[in-house]
């Protein structure tokens, strides 16, 4: 519980970071005074329209793909599983890009996260399915790589028949993964689905402590396995899809977190969702102040920086598990 | 609670792997299941646990048909022991052990009540109370078996299916987990509790078991005390090995002639 609630007061105050800093320097009283909606127009303009949506976008996206990547974790007893090494990711940016490509996305606000949830629950059906039938933990990753690799390919194909540069440009950018300039309104139609998929999630945490014992102990001491792979399937593709569909693809945070995790909750795979998830969420935000304060000629995207730091992350995990011998 | 299996039968692509197969365990006996690798005995384990539905036959838990229960009710009637294997991840001891109030509903992150008391007394049963706060990656397989035992222990179910609980033990650690077997069939306040298990060692099994189930190619070949039922004759037709047999002292002399 201790941990929690250090990772939530961390959390809270790298929101409130997030909106002092910026273009427009602003000194915490101000940042207060336009919170509680008594500072000027100008400030509250720029705190509610840009930089707190913009904070609280990074922050529930960390949390979406760290809670999923703890629960793909457990379901599937391995490390390495998160929602971007699984293709999860990679197939909901292929499901938004094809409703953005196709120009389903202006017939409502609805249609990219549908697209790209659609796209998430396939993966994570896909790789369940997978799992059902091959025990090697390196085969799965294999899957996951194919996967991605399929994405990655159609996504190349879309982008080949995009019709002018400017559609192309605007679906890489979106690809690339970023939190900037996102509205309260859009978190509104990413948010719910995040919502009931964390909470899919988080009603399956003991089933997930229950695989802890391999598949046919856990089924032994109770639990329903079916049910349990559907609901990671559904929690899972739910809040990556979301998360996909409000950022783009933002890989490896979901490996991260976990994995930081796991020592301070004694390894069991209930208790490293809901830390993880804050974990995953303050990452987010810090690495896209970062983003923010930095002084490049064009901002760097989110997505990047979290490849950037997650990917060599992944290896030296990977890494780990062989010289630790539970490799398989 | 007794559990009866009647006629089991498991298919695979190659043929059956258990072929009308009958079993049954009453409160207070030791059942021990014998037979060489690959007689089905693991197959038939899972099927009379009710975790694998036979292609044919019925188990009952009780009155209870086991593949008409939830997977909790059966959880609470039979505890199962798989073949031993490191858990999936390296959780403390003690972690371990209250996954065996699963099905109990217990706070696995701090039992209470009846659940934590369950998992102290299984604890203490399997001596690894002093071993609580441990890492499972940290112990040997002796401890980890136990460990083990103590997670199905603490289920504190009227039966409980074991698949080779001793198997890669020392000798030593071999007594002491079946002296815990023993135990745990004698049951307490005299509430005796009914215990499966495959074994490979057959003077093991002869000094423990109440009855022995001798199987091979898929089949139950025979069922009965350890008197009635191992002879050197028995031992020749199910491992194809020659063996001296006095009373329950099993002496290995080498390969049958019909089995060179």
């Amino acid at each position: 519980m201790r941990l929690n609630t250090v990772l939530i007061i961390a959390s809270i105050t790298a929101l409130f970071l997030a909106c002092l800093l910026g273009s427009t320097p602003m000194e915490p009283g101000r940042v207060f005074d336009a919170l509680s909606g008594q500072g000027s127009a100008a400030d509250m303009t720029v705190i509610w329209q840009i930089r707190l949506p913009r904070a609280l976008a990074g922050f529930i996206v960390g949390a979406a793909l760290g809670a999923s990547g703890a629960a793909l974790q457990g379901l599937l007893r391995n490390p390495l599983a998160e929602p971007g090494v699984l293709g999860v990711s990679g197939m909901a940016v292929l499901g938004a890009s094809a409703s953005l490509y196709y120009g389903l996305a202006a017939l409502s606000p609805w249609v990219l996260p549908s697209a790209s949830i659609i796209g998430a629950l396939i993966a994570t059906a896909l790789i369940t399915l997978a799992a059902m039938r091959v025990k090697s933990v390196v085969t799965l990753i294999l899957i996951g790589v194919g996967l991605s690799a399929f994405s990655g390919a159609a996504m190349s194909l879309l982008m080949n028949f995009a019709p002018n540069p400017f559609s192309l440009s605007d679906m890489i950018n979106w690809m690339l993964g970023s939190v900037s300039n996102r509205s309260f309104a859009e978190i509104a139609f990413a948010a719910p689905f995040m919502a009931i998929g964390l909470i899919i999630l988080w009603l399956g945490r003991r089933g997930l402590s229950a695989l802890t014992l391999g598949e046919e102990a856990a089924g032994s001491i109770g639990l329903n396995l079916r049910a349990l792979r559907v609901s990671v399937v559904v929690g899972a593709g739910l809040a990556t899809g979301a998360a996909v569909a409000l950022a783009g693809a933002i890989g490896f945070v979901g490996i991260v977190a976990p994995h930081v995790i796991r020592p301070f909750v004694r390894y069991d795979p209930a208790r490293t969702l809901l830390p993880s998830a804050l974990l995953a969420g303050l990452f987010l935000v810090l690495a896209d102040i970062g983003v923010r304060i930095m002084p490049t000629q064009t901002e760097l995207k989110l997505g990047v920086v979290a490849a950037l730091l997650g990917a060599p992350a992944f290896i030296w995990i990977a890494m780990q598990r062989q010289s630790a011998g539970q490799g398989d | 609670m007794e559990l009866i299996a009647k006629n089991i039968t498991v298919c695979a692509a190659g043929g059956d792997l258990v072929d009308d197969a009958d079993l049954s365990v009453k409160p207070g006996e030791l059942v021990a299941l014998l037979g060489p690798n690959g007689a089905g005995k693991t197959t038939l384990l899972r099927a009379a646990a009710g975790i694998a539905r036979p292609f044919k036959g019925s188990v009952k838990l009780g009155a209870a048909d086991a593949f008409k229960l939830s997977a909790q009710e059966r959880a609470r009637r039979l505890a199962y022991l798989p073949q031993i294997r490191p858990p999936a991840w390296p959780n403390i001891v003690r972690d371990v052990v209250t996954l065996g109030r699963y099905a109990h509903g217990a706070n696995l992150a701090k039992p209470a009540g009846d659940d934590a008391a369950a998992v102290n007394a299984a604890m203490s049963d399997c001596d690894i109370s002093h071993l609580s706060a441990r890492r499972v990656d940290t112990l040997s397989g002796g401890e980890l078996a136990r460990v083990h035992c103590a997670r199905a222990f603490a289920a504190r179910t009227p039966l409980l299916i074991a698949d080779e609980p001793v198997a890669a033990l020392d000798p030593r650690h071999q007594l002491r987990v079946l002296d815990l077997f023993a135990a745990y069939v004698a049951g307490d306040s005299g509430k005796p509790r009914g215990a499966l298990i495959v074994l490979h060692d057959i003077s093991l099994a002869a000094r423990y078991a109440d009855r022995l189930i001798w199987m091979k190619d898929g089949k139950v070949l025979a069922s009965g005390t350890v008197k009635e039922t191992l002879t050197s004759e028995r031992l020749a037709q199910v491992y194809g090995i020659d063996a001296q047999i006095d009373g329950a002292t099993v002496m290995i002399k080498g390969i049958a002639q019909s089995a060179r």
